[in-house]
């Protein structure tokens, strides 16, 4: 039996351990995000019973609003889905990249990481079970099949440590395991075993009564030997800067972070928005200085199911045009899913010859729709990054402010006057020397999060070449003759469509 | 290199955007298309018994029949049918216009081989124009001339990528009393676009004849709920889904609930709650409590008490249930006429709220005191009130003529009806002269609480002119006309026997036949309940929710909806538009 320091930790962490093992309400399969986020509480809690320091779980908690952004919908006809997606991926860098709010990742990854997550948390579950049928063998005398059972727990423990909310589980689950194989007569794998643990927990200590005093007596040389050593001095760096670094599920702090790590094998872990690393190391102690270089990358992919319908009603919802309270079943069972306080959302149309777009934020807690001001792109896309700026302070300000002027009770897009109160991008401000195109292209180039591969891509017109001598000259001459040639064109297209085509009623399209 | 370069591309750019421009206004010229208008169904199939999904199984269905009509003004402007196998279809083309209705039925092939509906619905009323962009509904077809449950759409968010429907409620989260949302003597209306208000009502009462005693509360409700037909979700104002918890400082729910109240429609999504009975100390009293409930305004200012342009709260004097509130646009203001207190007295008074100043006024007097009585605005924008009762008069068949000029309130009797009705069904008719109700059922004496089980036509100035049978005496009913057919039909109610009453249609033989009317039909509720509300729904359905039904040997308030389906659609040339 696993001792802590203090009887009442001891009868705390037996309970906890009881628990664990009788409540499958806790620690039964979660199935949403914002359950996942509970879950992480509680067992943040009960790690933090034996641990004064703040645990993976518990960091997790914070104060500034969490923000979840729908991608950008088209609202009628004449747009193509693919403006609205690209322009509303670089709003939601925009909104992630100011720092003001915790943004969380588009639902496509939301969706991906909740079944990895799910993954993970069955095998951890499964190992849990395990756990406590070995403790139930060893009882039993069955050391044997206690060490068969006990290894395949610590083996799914260890592979999943990364999502692992009670990294106590696994110290424990060491612990038997050294004492099941020791019964069994493995005493190579025994003294592995409990020095691991011994390094994991030197502050324990093990129950006379229960584990062998063999055992007992490598333990206590072993912690002598992990205290003798003193700490070691680790840097961990990663491929992303403010990635978290956890050593034995115990946050230490973001990358590129030094810590202090007692001498012997421990488990480490980093975790940040590229993925995670995780390794076994040995810390050699003395006052040495190790390195680290964590490559973070995203765990296997999961293959996740269908979008589910709330969500897409959501978007069609958004879609339409007309929207407000009615979307309040929706985005109530999305805030709740994502454990999001705020959702906002961009509409774009095509009117008049340039894209509208429109920013919207939903506060979960005031149950209030708010509304920005309307950012207009011309259908070039010139005043692309001011445009896209504006509408993520915009939205940034809504989600941090609420401003009830804002709030609206409905919307009908469709019904809209063409003029309206807008916040228009001056193209004349662009930053000189970044042209239009270049500046989609390079968007374009960013990952996607929702990484779905773009069917087609925004064609700006080609490149134009120039020299230094009279190059801006040059160029304003060329926009100059194609921007009538294209107002030309528009004019003869547009006697097409309001001279010669005008609708003769409307069209309905009916499925049962 | 360069100006080589720029040589090249000189002339090519230019180009490039001519035929850009060309090819997207031309494009977009060519495809031009007008507005769409998406409509996705699901239906109850009481055949099966069950809710259907885009009726792919729905028993015995063969057909599609598509209608677009403007019901107000009888046309139906074209029609075409579809295999129900086609899962789909599209008409091009649709006449632009106002108060446009998509009707959907259903069709089954009889034994005879015709093809008859079996279950229909339409959207609620929309204009469409070119200028109008794209709209979208998700509509439920009812069972034809049945009850049937209202569907909501649920899905669970871990396990379905599809929605299911199931049988709506009324919202039980964050109520007041907590507990059970089941209600009678709630009120209801029905606001533009397919939503159905309703506001408070009862949980428990104990004494619910309504036949000119008081009803005996033992609580009420103060929420404001609504059913968005087009979407199929009920909405409680005074829950805050995104928080899942009650609004703040009991915010979107009345200041005082109430039952036996009235809620008149003062603007496409505006509402006057006026009066009814409450609950104080444990006793059932009078409220004259008046709020404004609008949908169109802010979550958490939906609901607010009216106010005068100081801000000082107005309410009704006496506080009284059982009254009428009339609304007339032109001066935009409310009447209210007659009521009873909980003592039993039955008022005469005669109120008036300017909606612009939100100012209620003392405008004098009934010529008769009356409570249980109706009242309906005529087409020169005055206030007919029929019938009722009152302990000295007994049940009354006089009828009176409330004119509000410049803020004074005139008084006329006008001719009476044939016989002396209170809690009585009414609606106005769109046949013969301006101006005509029915009334049908109620109690006819107020000392023998006996029922009448006759229809009269009332004409304005000539007073009753034409009676009819009804199946068996009821009370407590609802009366509707139906657009195209001039039917009527009676909703609700309870027979001589105290027994619930489903619905009864009534068909219209011409107003030379000998008997305007004729019973043609009749359908129990799927749950037999009485004390319930009906309103009819611009799609053409009925709906019916609460009231009071049996659960084993005992009677509860329910908190379940139905729709009835008196199929009413124009007939349409089959050959399309």
């Amino acid at each position: 039996m696993v001792d802590d320091s203090a009887p009442g930790a001891r009868l705390l962490a037996t309970w906890l351990a009881a628990l664990l093992v009788a409540s499958p309400v806790a620690f039964g399969p979660t199935t949403g995000w914002a359950q996942q986020q509970g879950d992480a509480s509680e067992a943040g809690a009960s790690e933090g019973a034996q641990t004064s320091e703040p645990s993976q779980a518990s960091s997790e908690a914070s104060q500034t609003p969490t923000l979840a952004v729908l991608p950008a919908q088209a609202v009628g006809s004449g747009i193509q889905e693919l403006v609205p997606r690209r322009i509303g991926e670089m709003v939601r860098d925009r909104v992630s990249g100011d720092g003001r709010l915790d943004t969380l990742p588009s639902f496509a990854v939301m969706q991906r990481e909740e079944a990895t997550r799910v993954r993970s948390t069955t095998a951890i579950n499964e190992a849990r079970k395990k756990y406590t049928s070995g403790i139930g063998l060893i009882e039993a005398g069955e050391y044997q099949r206690a060490a068969d059972t006990l290894q395949e727990a610590v083996d799914l423990l260890r592979a999943n440590v990364a999502d692992l909310q009670n990294f106590d589980v696994l110290a424990d689950a060491t612990a038997k395991l050294a004492w099941a194989y020791y019964e069994a007569g493995y005493d190579f794998d025994a003294r592995s075993y409990i020095k691991e643990y011994a390094h994991l927990r030197p502050d324990a200590s093990l129950d006379q009564d229960e584990f062998p005093p063999e055992l007992k007596t490598i333990f206590e040389e072993e912690v002598n030997k992990v205290r003798e050593a003193g700490t070691s001095t680790l840097t961990i760096e990663a491929n992303q800067e403010g990635a978290t670094v956890y050593v034995d599920g115990v946050e230490k702090g973001k990358t590129p972070a030094t810590v202090d790590v007692r001498f012997g094998a421990h488990y480490l872990v980093v975790k940040g928005e590229k993925g995670r690393w995780t390794s076994q190391i040995l810390v050699r102690g003395r006052d040495t200085r190790e390195t680290y270089e964590a490559t973070l990358s995203q765990p296997e992919r999961v293959e996740v199911e269908e979008e589910p319908a709330y969500f897409t009603q959501l978007l069609s919802g958004i879609a339409d045009g007309i929207f407000g309270a009615e979307l309040g079943p929706e985005l109530a069972e999305f805030v709740e899913q994502s454990g999001a306080d705020d959702v906002a959302w961009m509409t774009m149309q095509q009117r008049d010859g340039e894209f509208r777009a429109i920013p919207f934020v939903y506060s979960a807690d005031e149950d209030l729709y708010l509304r920005g001001d309307t950012v207009t792109f011309d259908l070039e896309l010139s005043n692309l990054r001011l445009g896209v700026d504006e509408l993520g302070k915009q939205i940034v300000e809504m989600t941090l402010n609420t401003p009830t002027d804002r709030a609206f009770q409905r919307v009908d897009l469709t019904q809209e006057p063409e003029a309206d109160a807008r916040a228009e991008a001056d193209p004349k401000e662009e930053a000189p020397g970044q042209t239009d195109d270049q500046q989609i292209e390079e968007q374009a180039e960013e990952p996607s999060d929702t990484e779905e591969p773009a069917a087609e891509s925004v064609q700006p017109p080609p490149p134009i070449e120039d020299d230094e001598k009279d190059g801006k000259a040059g160029k304003w001459i060329l926009v100059g003759v194609g921007s009538a040639a294209l107002t030309a064109g528009l004019v003869i297209g547009g006697v097409f469509l309001f001279g010669g085509n005008n609708p003769d009623g409307f069209q309905t399209e009916v499925s049962w | 290199m360069n100006q080589t370069l720029r040589a090249t591309f000189g002339p090519i750019i230019p180009s490039i955007l001519l035929c850009a421009g060309l090819a997207f206004g031309g494009a977009v010229g060519c495809g031009a298309e007008g507005p769409s208008v998406d409509v996705e169904l699901y239906g109850y199939d009481a055949a099966a018994g069950r809710f259907v999904s885009r009726l792919g199984d729905y028993v015995g269905a063969e057909q599609v029949r598509v209608t677009l009509s403007r019901p107000l003004s009888d046309e139906s402007i074209s029609s075409q049918t579809f295999p129900v196998g086609d899962g789909s279809a599209s008409l091009p083309e649709l006449q632009f216009g106002n108060d446009t209705r998509l009707e959907f039925t259903l069709l089954e092939r009889s034994t005879d081989g015709e093809l008859v509906p079996l279950a229909s619905g339409a959207t609620p009323l929309f204009d469409v124009q070119p200028d109008s962009e794209d709209r979208s509904y998700r509509l439920m077809l009812a069972a034809a001339e049945v009850f049937s449950p209202v569907g909501e759409r649920y899905s669970d968010p871990q396990t379905s990528a599809q929605w299911d429907y199931r049988q709506v409620r009324f919202d039980d989260r964050g109520l007041s009393g907590g507990g059970f949302a089941g209600r009678t003597g709630h009120r209801t209306g029905v606001a533009s676009g397919g939503r159905v208000l309703f506001v408070a009502g009862a949980p428990n009462v104990e004494q619910t004849l309504l036949d000119g005693t008081v009803p005996e509360l033992n609580g009420v409700h103060d929420d404001v709920q609504f059913y968005d037909t087009t979407r199929g979700r009920m909405i409680n104002l005074g829950y805050n889904p995104g928080a899942d918890r009650p609004r703040r400082d009991g915010a979107d729910r009345l200041a005082v609930g109430r039952a036996y109240h009235t809620v008149t429609k003062i603007g496409p999504q505006r509402f006057l709650v006026a009066g009814g009975l409450t609950l104080e100390d444990g006793d059932t009293v009078a409220t004259g409590a008046l709020e404004i409930v609008d949908l169109d305004r802010l979550a958490g200012e939906r609901v607010r008490s009216l106010e005068d342009e100081s801000g000082a709260i107005q309410s009704m004097e006496p506080a009284r249930a059982f009254h009428t509130a009339t609304y007339l646009p032109e001066p935009n203001v409310v009447v209210l006429a007659g009521g009873l207190k909980p003592n039993g007295t039955v008022v005469s008074a005669v109120e008036i709220i300017d909606l612009e100043s939100g100012t209620i006024t003392s405008a004098g007097d009934l010529e008769a005191s009356r409570a249980q009585h109706r009242a309906v605005r005529t087409s020169s924008g005055e206030v007919w009130v029929l019938g009722g009762w009152a302990p000295a008069s007994g049940a009354l068949r006089e009828t009176e003529l409330l004119t509000v000029e410049d803020g004074a309130l005139s008084v006329e009797t006008d001719d009476p009806m044939k016989d002396e009705r209170y809690g009585f069904g009414l609606t106005t008719v769109d046949f013969g002269p301006n101006d005509s109700i029915v009334a049908c059922g109620g109690y006819t004496s107020f000392t023998t609480k006996d029922k009448i089980g006759t229809c009269e036509l009332v004409v304005l100035g000539t007073g009753s002119q034409e009676t009819w049978q009804m199946p068996q005496p009821v009370s407590g009913l609802d009366v509707f006309s139906l657009d195209g057919s001039n039917d009527l039909v009676t909703v609700g109610g309870r027979n001589a026997d105290g027994e619930p009453v489903g619905a009864t249609r009534f068909a219209f033989r011409g107003s030379s036949a000998s008997s305007f009317f004729e019973p043609d039909g009749s359908a129990q509720m799927g749950t037999s309940r009485y004390g319930a509300s009906s309103e009819q729904l611009t799609s053409g359905l009925i709906i019916v929710s609460g009231g009071v039904g049996e659960s084993g040997s005992s009677e509860v308030t329910l908190d379940t909806l139905e729709y009835y389906n008196p199929v009413d659609i124009v007939p349409a040339a089959e050959s399309g538009n």
